[in-house]
């Protein structure tokens, strides 16, 4: 209970953090749709690079989360590194869900295909199922602490499907566009001011990604706390007849 | 008290339960998934690496591939697009370098078809000799992503 006190003691703090949040992610509206230039072969279609990049690459971080939440689990075999696993399990499957769905908006118009099997698409949809996989792991579990340790070696043997969905588009031939951040990206492929704007907006979605996170993490710590006193009280109970 | 009564909740399955029972179990289900996986990955790639032949590829497989459905990738030719009149079946040759690979498609392509920076990707079967017929169009986009503005003031 000693987290409710903490958020009563921080509240000023985390609200100033919330205002500053929603300011970037208003900025990040500007940027999208004001700031960057038009695309010259396929125009205004091209803005859902603005949502589809971030979306892919807080999938990656969530799913990075998970990866270390669960070495540490599996090392400390404490409730707090699971809870921080299977939170960013969950924010990790919403954001390739979305990626899976700004990806077809954008490749018909641009490819003339909603989708195809190739290796970049393909992988990704592994990763939706590798981690919709995890939930549904945890779900089964006799117990929870069977859940927690099955779901933290899944969650450390699944990120292996990161890199691959990353360099994809490097390793094989696919209908997917090539890298456009990051060092294997080649200079001069993006428009200067389309990769500040993409930079904004990996920012903000960052941002709200650590919102998110938090949120469910001590969401988590409070059913965990309920749970606890609940099976205290039916214990003492027992006790007593 | 409480204390020992929620380590038992939390641990409550039981280890070592000999070969088939608890971490047996779950080893023996870990090998077999991993098995698996590597098979699935060992049966799947010799396909899948080659996601697409380039029309010059085409030809110098022209043996291996007569009767098969794949993709071919190639450049349109300027100028040899053409649809009958009234229908919706349109012919058009593609490049890549020297070799060229006539075509034809039922349907409405692409927007970015005409595009002179992109690669188009056909899907359907291959007959030695024969136009290929697309079942499927799709367009490889570059990535390059350029101002209209700057484009057209350049221009």
């Amino acid at each position: 209970m000693a987290s409710v006190a903490n958020s009563a003691r921080g509240g000023l703090r985390w609200n100033i953090a919330l205002v500053a949040m929603a300011a970037v992610m208003v900025a990040n509206m500007f940027f999208t749709f004001m700031f960057a230039p038009t695309e010259a072969t396929s125009g205004h279609v091209q803005r859902i690079m603005y949502i589809h990049v971030p979306m892919a690459w807080l999938a990656f971080l969530a799913f990075f989360v998970v990866f270390c939440g669960s070495i540490m689990y599996l090392w400390k075999r404490t409730a707090k590194w699971d809870d921080l696993a299977s939170s960013a399990a969950e924010l990790g499957i919403i954001f390739t869900t979305l990626v899976l769905i700004t990806g077809p908006i954008w490749a018909k118009p641009t490819w003339g295909v909603w989708w195809t099997w190739d290796a970049r698409l393909t992988s990704t949809l592994v990763l939706w199922l590798i981690y919709v996989g995890y939930l549904m792991l945890r779900a089964y579990s006799a117990n929870r602490s069977q859940g927690a340790r099955f779901s933290a070696v899944l969650g450390i043997v699944g990120f292996i499907d990161v890199p691959i969905v990353y360099f994809a588009v490097d390793w094989w031939r696919t209908q997917h566009q090539r890298l456009v951040l990051g060092g294997l990206s080649l200079e001069g492929d993006l428009h200067p001011d389309m990769r500040l704007a993409l930079l904004v907006s990996v920012i903000a979605f960052t941002l709200l990604f650590g919102f998110l996170l938090r949120q469910r993490v001590s969401l988590k710590r409070v059913e965990r706390g309920v749970r606890e006193m609940r099976e205290d009280a039916e214990f003492m109970a027992e006790g007593q007849r | 008290m409480t204390q020992g009564k929620k380590e038992n909740s939390f641990n409550a399955d039981v280890e070592g339960r000999g070969l088939l029972g608890g971490r047996g179990r779950l080893f023996l289900i870990a090998v077999v998934l991993l098995l698996a996986v590597a098979y699935l990955i060992y049966a799947a790639f010799p396909g899948s690496t080659s996601y697409y032949f380039t029309v010059d590829e085409l030809e110098a497989n022209s043996e291996e591939v007569d009767g098969k459905t794949v993709r071919v990738k190639g450049k349109l030719v300027p100028e040899s697009f053409a649809r009958e009149d009234g229908g919706t079946m349109a012919t058009f040759t593609l490049h890549a370098g020297e070799e060229m690979l006539p075509a034809s498609y039922d349907g409405v392509v692409p927007d970015l078809f005409f595009n002179e920076h992109s690669e188009i990707i056909l899907q359907g079967s291959y007959l030695e000799g024969q136009p290929f017929h697309a079942e499927t169009v799709s367009v490889l986009c570059p990535s390059k992503y350029q101002a209209l503005e700057e484009l057209e003031a350049s221009a």
